[in-house]
């Protein structure tokens, strides 16, 4: 195969998954040589060479490598390795070769030696060229083995996904993916907004079915006033927004892109010095909008750019009295309402239902009336996670938004708290003939100790 | 099952009729996007390859084999079914299913009842992504997903990723994350806030939302939310703003319409944001600005969106003279950059072409006038851009309009071409014939003869005098377009220097006999040694008698004493010359009376 040919199928790709094809490769043909030339022969050296380089490279970041095959799907250490075309083929020569002996796994130990790797790899030789090649899967050898994978085993490293958990790792994975963008642009360096895209589809595929959960994510109180969490908590709760409205999916996605890119530049901010903000930092504040368009205009943001820019200064103005909205108002509501309930520390983090009121009070005006009105009847007037004491002085956390908009002030609470001393049920404030509310939300100090996402993703 | 010799399991009839459905398919698809790249969208024979698919898929999954759908894995050189990579390509250049494998795409499905428009759009985003047309905001993935095909779905490696729970680096990074997200839980240990006279609400309940205070303003500003004002404490009561219901379906269905509709002004709504944002910007930020400007005004231009343009630029300028006088200068400073983005090439490039777009054309001409004073040089450099000549005049009106360096213009008509360059005559005319004779000069010397005689035509007369330093030689020039041109004024202006160029003229360079004798006599006007001594050389030459009669009358009015030899040589010729011999005895009689005239 040429070099052309070779580089064609090269890509764009992070350390990890190089070295994942990088070793994959080598194993498949360290192995394939073995079939073709004694152990001894000159032949044989280089691959067993590169095997035992890419083993110590890997043992510097593992401790073991382990490969395993699942249909056409080869994973390392249980992550999929995203081929391409030279592993892709290299991974099928490995099936193929680990399949004469009945395996679908090999694993190395990084402390391997070049002596126990010969010796693998010789009895590899011998058993394939026996009358019993499957029998290398009962040898034992010092730190490479090699077997079947049990039927079940197999079928976990299939798509077996827990549909909460994945809401949890979608919103995490949208994070750090708007975390790794500003850092390109800072370094003035090539912004990969596919990928950005991406992290956002997947956020909307995970959060189907489990939008309070997202909501939920969005109020925790780690990473409060790290801006690339801001950015994700108000694109996720702009999706949610966009989402009740049954915006197309491609809308959808231009809205939730602007919110992931609509105050940018709050990363140019110094960290806030006290609990109040002092009138430099509200000066900086002022200009974050032009330093968010002009970043967004130098790192050329693609043929969407535009609504990008419009958005990161349009959310910090006044709602149009035309009633023609943008993106913006999306975006607007819920960044107020971000940066009012997670600050960065030390400034006074304001409670939600708070937040809630102080926003209420300017729809018709700053606030787009009706977007104020879909934000809350989306992330309900007491969001899940926020602590709310009830009229019967039980304390506890909102674990879930009322399924009913009507019902937004009567969500399902996790009880912690009860008059008579600690509690553990749940309450449905919206249940026909309960006559429980909520009075107020309370300082989660008030229920420390308690770990709420147990009963958000229980 | 059985295995065959190559180790694959044999197929049931079953299997193989799918195997041979799915292989049928592979080739459809492949031939429907090679056809997408050899025909326009709408050809017969790629909407009959279109159609070829869907029947072929609508068959495989009703009558023939009743499946539920058909999908098929995505290989680097081509779809897999059953094991079987079919139809592979020989190379991955030439494989369809590359660029996908590469996105992460391991499977496409075709559900039961795949329509022809879902196809349609499969092929458009799978057409683009192997054209490399979906940019850096788009991979397959992503634009696929946000098409929401109901027939043909899709799979991804991240399907697969997210059931790993592995240590690579990036996924440790990722629990990292979700570890630290879902241990901090909600607690604000303390810090939070409290609202003086404000233990809590109960919206759509019987307490009342609490009228907003102060405190709640210095809450909102403590969060760098300034927005609030004075005013807006006396002015809201929360309560009656606080119908927060959830939204009916038809206010659900209006809101999102509203968001449609301005979503699609997004170049306006950059443009404000861009203008509004700019008042507060560094002279550093102004330089970036102008590069943001030109990002959002090219894209204008590129959609053709030039009335727009203009509209927008007069509202920006009115824009700038009203508003907050303190910030006037500010706004007029962003005004400033927001012109000066005109002349970016992003901008100003496809904003010229755009002037042999008839329709265009006095939209571009408005908008040009917007560019700012020093425009000219920019503009010069454009001036070759535009095919139509209208379009070029036009384009060389609106750069006189902007008052280019004259010495500009004649420098740039050493390199320009035919056509450019008599555009740069036109400019420099227009800037008037003193600031124009640089360019004149200039173009004399150009390659083309059009330019060449436009360089010297309508030459005023007190120009020609001006510069006869300069145009005198040119009256001997080889070009006729050139020393035509020139000889009236020189001659009319009895420019003693130009017999010599006139004398050299007629010595080197071929000139027909209309306009010899027209040198001819005017040389015997200019009088003067070098006029005679050509014109007694050129008698001497001659053998047409018209020519020779011309300078003997020459001579004579030149009153050349030096010619009396040959005129009486000519005139008493006993046989022959008729005419000349006339003319010779009647220049010898001018010559005597002349003679007495200086005598007495």
């Amino acid at each position: 195969m040429s070099e052309d040919l070779l580089r064609l199928g090269e890509e764009e790709v992070d350390a990890t998954v190089r070295f994942a094809r990088t070793f994959l490769t080598r194993v498949a043909r360290c192995l394939k040589t073995s079939t073709m030339h004694r152990m001894d022969n000159a032949a044989m050296q280089p691959p067993l060479r590169a095997l035992l380089e890419a083993v110590h490279e890997g043992a510097q970041e593992y401790p073991q490598l382990v490969l395993q095959m699942l249909d056409d799907n080869f994973f390392l250490n249980r992550d999929i390795i995203k081929l391409d075309f030279t592993s892709y083929e290299a991974g099928h020569m490995l099936q193929g070769l680990l399949g004469r002996i009945g395996a679908q796994e090999i694993a190395f130990n990084g402390a391997i030696t070049d002596a126990e790797l010969r010796t693998f790899v010789g009895a590899y030789q011998a058993f394939t060229q026996s009358s019993n090649p499957a029998g290398l899967l009962t040898q034992k050898f010092a730190n490479v083995s090699v077997r079947a994978i049990p039927q079940a085993e197999l079928e976990r490293l299939k798509p077996q996904v827990d549909a909460k958990q994945n809401v949890v790792r979608s919103y995490a994975n949208l994070g750090l993916v708007i975390g790794q963008q500003l850092e390109q642009m800072r370094g003035k360096r090539q912004v990969k907004l596919a990928k950005v895209r991406r992290a956002i589809h997947e956020v909307h595929d995970a959060a189907t079915g489990h939008e309070a959960l997202l909501i939920g994510m969005t109020r925790l109180e780690a990473y409060a006033g790290q801006v690339r969490f801001h950015l994700a908590a108000v694109t996720a709760m702009a999706m949610l927004m966009g989402k009740r409205l049954k915006l197309p999916r491609a809308k959808l996605a231009d809205a939730c892109m602007s919110a992931a890119f609509h105050d940018i530049a709050l990363d140019e901010l110094p960290p806030p010095a006290g609990e109040l903000v002092t009138q430099d930092e509200l000066d900086a504040l002022e200009r974050v909008p032009l330093k968010t368009i002009l970043r967004l205009s130098e790192s050329a943001l693609g043929g969407d750019a535009l609504e990008r820019i419009a958005v990161a200064w349009e959310h910090g103005q006044r709602a149009p009295d035309t009633g023609k909205l943008s993106f913006a108002q999306l975006v607007a509501v819920p960044c107020v309402f971000d940066r009012l309930t997670r600050p960065a520390p030390p400034r006074r983090v304001t409670l939600p239902d708070e937040a809630l009121r102080l926003i209420l009070t300017q729809a018709g005006t700053r606030f787009d009336a009706r977007v104020v009105r879909l934000f809350v009847s989306v992330v309900g007037l007491y969001p899940v996670g926020t602590a709310v004491r009830l009229n019967t002085g039980e304390l506890g956390y909102v674990v879930e938004a009322p399924a009913d908009a009507a019902n937004f002030a009567r969500p399902r609470v996790q009880v912690l708290k009860s008059p008579a001393g600690p509690a553990n049920y749940q309450l449905d404030l919206s249940a026909k003939g309960e006559s429980r509310f909520i009075v107020g939300s309370v300082d989660p100090a008030e229920l420390q100790g308690a770990n709420v996402m147990e009963f958000l993703l229980g | 099952m059985s295995a065959t010799r190559d180790g694959k399991p044999e197929l049931s009839p079953e299997q193989k009729a799918e195997l041979e459905a799915a292989a049928e398919v592979a080739s459809l698809v492949r031939r429907v996007l090679d056809g997408a790249r050899t025909f326009p969208a709408g050809h017969k024979t790629l909407l009959g390859y279109h159609a070829s698919l869907h029947e072929k898929l609508t068959a495989a999954m009703s009558g023939e084999l009743d499946l539920d759908e058909i999908a098929l894995g995505v290989t680097p050189l081509g779809f897999k079914f059953a094991g079987e990579v079919l139809q592979p390509a020989a190379s991955i250049a030439d494989s369809f299913t590359h660029a996908l494998f590469l996105d992460g795409v391991h499977q496409l499905v075709f559900s039961k009842g795949v329509t022809p428009e879902d196809l349609q759009e499969l092929i458009d985003i799978w057409r683009a992504t192997l054209d490399g047309k979906l940019g850096d905001t788009h991979t397959f993935c992503t634009r696929f997903w946000e098409a929401d095909l109901a027939t043909v779905h899709m799979l991804a490696v991240e399907t697969f990723s997210e059931a790993g729970s592995g240590e690579s680096k990036q996924k440790s990074e990722l629990q990292v994350v979700v570890d630290t997200l879902t241990a901090g839980g909600y607690g604000h240990s303390g810090s939070a806030s409290s609202i003086a006279g404000t233990s809590g609400i109960n919206i759509g309940g019987t307490s009342r939302v609490a009228r907003i205070s102060r405190s709640d303003l210095d809450l909102l500003r403590a969060n760098g939310i300034p927005e609030l004002s004075e005013q807006d404490l006396a002015r809201f009561d929360a309560s009656e703003r606080a119908q927060v219901e959830g939204l009916s379906q038809a206010e659900l269905a209006k809101l999102a319409d509203d968001l449609a509709v301005r979503s699609t002004q997004q170049i306006e709504r950059a443009t404000d944001a861009l203008f509004q944002s700019g008042i507060r910007a560094s002279p550093e930020e102004l330089v970036s600005l102008r590069r943001a400007f030109a990002l959002v005004l090219s894209a204008m231009v590129k959609q053709g969106m030039l009335e727009r343009l203009r509209d927008t630029l007069a509202r920006r300028v009115v824009a700038a003279r009203e508003g907050d006088p303190n910030e006037m200068v500010a706004r007029f400073e962003v005004l400033s950059q927001l012109m000066g983005s005109l002349l970016s090439p992003v901008v100003l490039e496809p904003l010229i072409a755009a002037l042999d777009d008839e329709a265009h054309a006095p939209h571009v001409l408005a908008v040009l006038r917007f560019l700012p004073a020093n425009a000219a040089t920019v503009l010069l450099s454009w001036l070759g851009l535009p095919e139509r000549p209208a379009a070029r005049r036009a384009l060389s009106e609106a750069i006189a309009a902007h008052n280019p360096s004259p010495a500009e213009l004649a420098e740039r008509m050493g390199w320009a071409d035919e056509e450019t360059a008599l555009e740069l005559l036109f400019i420099a005319l227009k800037l008037g014939e003193d600031a124009a004779w640089p360019t004149r000069k200039a173009g004399i010397g150009h390659l083309s003869a059009a330019v060449r005689k436009a360089a010297v035509s309508h030459l005023p007369k007190e120009v020609v005098v001006a510069h006869k330093a300069e145009l005198v030689p040119l009256l001997a020039s080889p070009d006729p377009d050139v020393r035509g041109p020139l000889f009236g004024p020189l001659v009319a202006a009895r420019e003693p220097t130009a017999a010599n160029a006139l004398a050299t003229l007629l010595r080197k360079v071929k000139v027909d006999d209309a306009e010899r004798r027209r040198v001819i006599v005017a040389l015997g006007t200019l009088g003067g040694p070098d006029a005679c001594g050509a014109l007694r050389n050129e008698l001497m030459q001659a053998r047409d008698e018209a020519i020779k009669v011309a300078c003997i009358n020459a001579l004579a009015h030149a009153g050349d004493e030096k010619a009396r030899p040959m005129l009486e040589e000519a005139a008493g010729k006993l046989i022959g010359g008729g005419e000349v011999k006339k003319a010779a005895q009647a220049a010898l009689k001018r010559l005597d009376f002349l003679k007495k005239g200086r005598g007495a």
